[in-house]
């Protein structure tokens, strides 16, 4: 493979998105300019409700831009892409399904897996992601935190060059999504795809990311680019170092302008 | 913790489910003797319960009463079956596509408040007064009530699930066997289980009007010949055909959807 550290992974211009409303419209993200590059961790950063959500669904296929261009891997985005595995802000694993067959579901549709190891490899990745155990045990026997380890292998199974991943954690409580975070870093440490891992937690995003893409209140735009210098692998230490804790007071005033934005316009109607 | 074990029988709570259930069952026992021994009501409008083992006795041995319940019950079931294979599909797909939804949905809710009875001259003009006839009650009444319920099973699918197979590469006709089919399964199932509920009522409305076999033609015979004891002894026999229906359907639902009965 050729070096690609300077690759675009996800390419977005002048994107718009609106949706139709009961009055007129709401308008969800405007003058949206972003390069993911390849091979980066990076983190979109934004206040609840700004419209993290929409782009991550547009970039996914899954939602259609009102105007702009979105290329994935410098292709355009006509619908859901083999390159992109997706892991939702809800748990989306089926619960018909057992935790192998789960992780098997997509291996369908990726001609790089003849039938019979379709199995013997969701069991391989139920392995890496701690659930070793839990193969044969089906959805909603498990906890939060291992329902988003089953998301995470099935989206994983297929080896998609891109990851998106949607507020992941953000329903289970701070221990287990601390837990988490360390555990998909550790995964992403052996092959480093390109992660876009969206957020409203602050923490999450410096623990996480090479780079933080910061949104304004709805219309979300990108306000803020920044690296994450920290060294890698992370480790729970850093989280109590100055740099660590002068980068979330730095966002976290950023944030707390665009938050009070959203509020006076909710008062205002 | 790796396999799931089947969890044995809790024989204690089996057996105090079986007697709560018992409960209302001995209570109406209770009043039907009370009535006939305290209160005297004649035996024409209540016959003696005690009559009862000895009546149903004398109605399968010399009424043969088992070949108008193995009539009936054919009926139900060729009536029912049709009408779920007809219904699914169609049920499923208007849950699934909004625009067959708008197209079938007014027409299915305008036949569904027709009172089954109503069809039952018409029947009786097409398919005469045989099986076919009584099948095609059966089908009319479920049918219709069978594609809304489906329909509904159908559209209670969380989107996203669709949403999460499509981006594990599953193209749209996938989506159809396998999320919205398993994800509505249980739904569906249910529905099946409180239509055929129903089917046993139309059939009984079908086979007091121009039948010459069956429960309800039993039951329309025995009230002619002011046979009492046989009326209730009949309904008696409808009663628990019902039951034993409603337990297999939740058994079979248990075994079919170990995935629901398993959460925590
Ligand atoms: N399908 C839709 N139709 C209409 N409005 C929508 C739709 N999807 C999102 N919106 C609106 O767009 C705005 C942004 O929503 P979005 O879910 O993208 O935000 P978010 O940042 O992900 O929020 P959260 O922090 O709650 O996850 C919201 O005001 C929402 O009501
Ligand atoms: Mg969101």
């Amino acid at each position: 493979m050729p070096n690609r550290a300077s690759a675009i992974a996800v390419r977005i211009r002048a994107l718009e998105k609106t949706f139709p409303a009961a009055r007129g419209s709401v308008a969800a993200l405007t003058r949206i300019n972003a390069d993911f590059a390849e091979g980066q961790f990076c983190v979109i950063l934004g206040p609840s409700g700004c419209g993290k959500s929409t782009l991550i669904r547009i970039i996914a296929g899954l939602e259609r831009p009102s105007s702009g261009k979105v290329l994935v891997l410098d292709e355009p985005v006509s619908g859901p892409n083999p390159h992109c595995g997706m892991v939702f802000q809800a748990y989306t694993s089926f619960p018909w399904l057992t935790v192998e067959r789960n992780i098997a579901f997509g291996l369908k549709y990726s001609r790089k897996y003849a039938k019979r190891e379709h199995l013997s490899r969701a069991r391989e990745y139920a392995d890496k992601v701690g659930l070793g155990e839990f193969t044969r045990s089906y959805i909603n026997r498990l906890s939060g935190g291992m329902k988003q380890r089953v998301a995470l292998a099935s989206a994983l199974v297929t080896e998609p060059r891109i990851l998106l991943m949607d507020e992941p954690f953000g329903a289970l409580d701070s221990q287990t999504r601390i837990l988490m975070q360390e555990h998909l870093l550790e995964l992403w440490e052996t092959n480093k795809m390109t992660v876009l891992f969206v957020t409203h937690d602050i923490e999450e995003a410096i623990f996480l990311a090479d780079r933080i893409f910061i949104c304004s209140a709805r219309p979300a735009r990108i306000i803020h680019e920044m690296n994450v210098d920290l060294e890698r692998p992370r480790t729970t230490a850093m989280r109590n170092r100055a740099e660590f804790i002068l980068l979330r007071h730095h966002i976290f005033h950023l944030l707390r302008d665009e938050t009070y934005k959203r509020l006076i316009e909710e008062r205002n109607g | 913790m790796a396999e799931q074990k089947r969890k044995p029988v809790n024989w204690q709570l089996v057996a105090r489910n079986v007697l709560l259930g018992a409960i209302p069952f001995l209570v109406l026992a209770g009043a039907w003797i009370c009535a006939v021994h305290v209160y005297h009501v004649k035996p024409i409008f209540l016959p003696p319960l005690e009559k009862l083992p000895q009546t149903l006795v004398e109605m399968f041995v010399e009424d043969k009463i088992h070949k108008d319940i193995l009539v009936s019950v054919f009926r139900v079931l060729a009536g029912f079956l049709l009408a779920v294979i007809l219904a699914t599909p169609l049920g499923m797909l208007m849950g699934y596509n909004k625009h067959a939804s708008q197209t079938f949905a007014p027409f299915m809710g305008f036949i569904r408040y027709l009172p089954v009875p109503v069809f039952v001259p018409l029947t009786l003009l097409w398919f005469g007064s045989g099986d076919p006839q009584k099948m095609s009650i059966i089908f009319l009444g479920a049918f219709f009530q069978l594609v809304l319920m489906i329909e509904d099973a159908a559209k209670n699918v969380p989107p996203e699930y669709y949403e999460a197979a499509r981006m594990l590469g599953a193209p749209r006709y996938d989506l159809v066997l396998r999320v919205l089919l398993p994800a509505s399964a249980p739904q569906i199932f249910d529905s099946y289980r409180i239509c055929i509920g129903w089917a046993w009522t139309y059939l009984v409305v079908a086979e007091l009007v121009g039948a010459s076999n069956g429960i309800g033609y039993f039951i329309l015979r025995a009230q002619r010949y002011l046979l009492v004891p046989k009326i209730f002894a009949a309904m008696l026999i409808i009663g628990i055909l019902g039951l034993l229906t409603d337990l297999l359907f939740i058994m079979l639902s248990r075994l079919l959807f170990r995935w629901k009965t398993h959460s925590r």
